[in-house]
């Protein structure tokens, strides 16, 4: 019993530790004060002004249409990427470029946003695209990044699929092509989906490479609320942030309840299947 | 081990029919991966209508040799040649062959049905064609209730005879099987060896099967290649094969087998006698072989070929002029039901292998542990082997 005192303390510890940050931010977006420690009473009014804050709202509208667009340029490149180092087969130098393509991963985000920068600039001068930096540059700088993630779990999908699946699917007349989109596709679509969310996440958390590639007029979010930061936070954001908390916490728990859903399903289909003998 | 081939012989087997077409020729194929040989040098020739087993150990070579019968893979050197055309750069979907995986390779986003089904949308075939030719095939493999299920809601022995289906629904001349029993238990692979069986002579499909289970490989096909490290150590009938192996590796990798060592003393038109000192006695084999006298020979006796008697047995019963007698002590028995099996150390500290049925009910055998007891058998029990 004192064995699990012990434990349930180092519990609270942990998730106290995780998550009193998150609990204080939402606790101060309905503070009635113009200063984000001193507490004034309750109210909804910076949600009302957070609302009629054209800025913000612009910077996360651009933020989550960059999300998207690179999200999805990096799973059709990841999924080739992945596809090619699953199934090329063994070839001289192959652990090198499997290695190559993670190096992203670990890759400083500073290095990889000045690279980017200066090939941007260089491309700029010498073909005449892109024509400044701005939305385009921040795209394509985020598919470079994050399509490392998406190809890394796309490849671990394929190694464990059982290839005599495409195989089968060959042996019965489809051509390579067909394989891939009927047979494949439909099975690392789970796959690809998790590759494009952790995408899309990572695209709308970066503050660093899109310092380095955005242009006038093109600020994401992460970089309004470090900016922001400088001048006094306004309460303005942690409404925002409440509000982004809400809609991932309700992503995450609809998620998990249509997974959990499935594999009920899934274990009653089983014992069907073993009762059905 | 009772061998009873289930096929009813007919007239003239097709191999030994010179004007027969084989329907796959295989020719002095080699694959190699690497520095790895996988296969060496195989011919093969395999008749319409046949059940082959390609049987053999892990590494010997027999699922590499199918791939390439499938297309999955392009021999390093030699020809295949399936009905008369060479099959060289003809890639897996163009081949009128089909195969069923090991894994089965069911379609896992897809039910019964559709897998069964798309072989047949590959090469455009009507719907209404797909759905009767699918609901035949589902019939004929009795499982006409599960269409509609997807691969996870099926047991291994439903989602086995969906591969069957699926393979089979094209109609292909040939279709290769790669352990299509490995996965199921031992009950239901007993009963599902006859199926295939009865589906393949309905059907008339030639039926390639890799298996690494020799009762498997004997019980069903009508043709056995036992291979070992990518070579082809003897290809015949299960009989063939049981009765008369070429080699000890065949010998031994069939079934079980007592080796005994010795040296040829008389090789005459109508037997041969060879003196082994392992044994503890003349063996004396009512056939030829063709080596010099004084040459060293294994001689392979069945276990089941052996007859153990306490008392010494007459000479009538082994009809060798008091050859092939030897005697030693029980040392194991182990009771099987149908059988019991007997490890007998001889004088010389070999250990033979007996099996004898238990034709008669004892709770209390005649012969028991550390008895002194007599081995004798026929002269056509013995084989020669060479090599």
């Amino acid at each position: 019993m004192k064995q699990m005192g012990k434990l349930a303390w180092a519990l609270w510890f942990g998730y106290a530790f995780l998550y009193v940050p998150i609990a204080l931010l939402i606790f101060y977006s309905f503070n009635e004060s113009r200063l984000v420690t001193v507490w004034g009473g309750f109210s909804t009014k910076w949600y009302a002004e957070l609302l009629q804050n054209d800025q913000l709202l612009g910077a996360a509208w651009l933020s989550l249409k960059v999300a998207a667009m690179s999200a999805t340029a990096s799973v059709v490149l990841g999924t080739v990427a992945g596809l090619a180092l699953a199934r090329f087969g063994r070839f001289r130098g192959r652990t090198l470029f499997g290695g190559m393509i993670t190096a992203p991963l670990v890759m400083p985000e500073v290095i990889t946003g000045l690279s980017l920068l200066l090939l941007f600039v260089a491309l700029e001068q010498a073909i005449g695209w892109p024509d400044g930096r701005g939305m385009t540059t921040i795209t394509i700088a985020h598919t470079t990044f994050t399509m490392a993630y998406v190809a890394v779990i796309i490849q671990s999908r394929l190694v464990s699929l059982d290839e005599s699946l495409e195989e089968a699917a060959m042996d019965l007349g489809a051509r390579p092509a067909k394989v891939f989109f009927v047979i494949t596709l439909p099975i690392i679509a789970p796959a690809i989906v998790s590759g494009w969310l952790l995408a899309f996440t990572l695209s709308l958390d970066d503050v660093v490479v899109a310092s380095f590639v955005s242009g006038p007029g093109s600020t994401t979010l992460p970089m309004v609320i470090f900016s922001s930061v400088k001048f006094g936070i306004s309460p303005q954001i942690n409404a925002l942030a409440t509000l982004m908390v809400v809609v991932v916490a309700t992503g995450i728990f609809i998620a998990s309840l249509v997974m959990a859903r499935q594999d009920r399903q899934r274990k009653r289909d089983e014992q069907m299947a073993v009762q059905g003998g | 081990m009772a061998v009873q081939p289930i096929r009813k012989p007919t007239r003239l087997e097709p191999w030994q029919d010179p004007g027969q077409k084989p329907y796959v020729r295989i020719e002095k194929v080699t694959k190699t991966f690497g520095d790895f040989v996988a296969v060496d040098e195989v011919s093969l020739s395999i008749y319409r209508g046949e059940f082959f087993a390609l049987l053999g150990g892990s590494g010997s070579g027999k699922i590499t040799l199918l791939r390439m019968l499938a297309g999955f893979e392009t021999p390093t050197e030699g020809k295949i040649f399936i009905d008369g055309v060479d099959m060289a750069g003809i890639p897996p979907y163009e081949r009128p062959v089909n195969m069923m995986f090991q894994s089965y390779a069911l379609f896992p986003h897809m039910s019964v049905e559709q897998n069964v089904a798309f072989g047949l949308k590959q090469d455009g075939v009507a719907k209404a064609e797909i759905k009767e030719r699918v609901g035949a095939m589902l019939d004929l493999v009795q499982l006409g209730q599960f269409g509609k299920r997807k691969p996870h809601q099926l047991s291994g022995g439903q989602r086995q005879r969906v591969a069957l289906a699926r393979s089979l629904v094209k109609r292909p001349k040939l279709l290769l099987l790669d352990e299509p029993l490995g996965a199921l238990d031992k009950r239901l692979r007993e009963r599902t060896q006859f199926e295939l069986v009865n589906i393949q002579e309905k059907l008339g499909v030639t039926f390639i099967v890799v298996t690494h289970d020799q009762e498997e490989a004997m019980t069903m096909s009508s043709r056995i290649a036992v291979m070992n490290h990518g070579v082809i150590a003897q290809t015949g009938t299960p009989t063939e094969i049981y009765e008369y192996p070429q080699s000890r590796f065949v010998a031994e990798f069939i079934g079980s087998v007592n080796m005994f060592e010795g040296r040829v003393v008389e090789d005459q038109a109508d037997h041969v006698l060879i003196r082994s000192e392992d044994a503890g006695c003349d063996l004396y084999i009512n056939h030829a072989v063709a080596v010099p006298a004084g040459a060293t020979v294994g001689v392979a006796v069945r276990p089941e070929k052996i007859a153990l008697s306490k008392e010494p047995p007459a000479n009538a019963a082994t009809n060798a002029d008091g050859r092939n007698v030897t005697s030693g002590i029980v040392r194991e028995i182990a009771y099987l039901g149908d059988v019991s099996i007997y490890l007998v150390e001889l004088r010389t500290g070999k250990t033979v292998r007996v099996t004898a049925p238990n034709v008669v009910r004892r709770t209390e055998m005649p012969i028991t542990w550390d008895d002194e007891v007599h081995l004798s058998w026929r002269p056509f029990a013995g084989v020669v082997l060479t090599q």
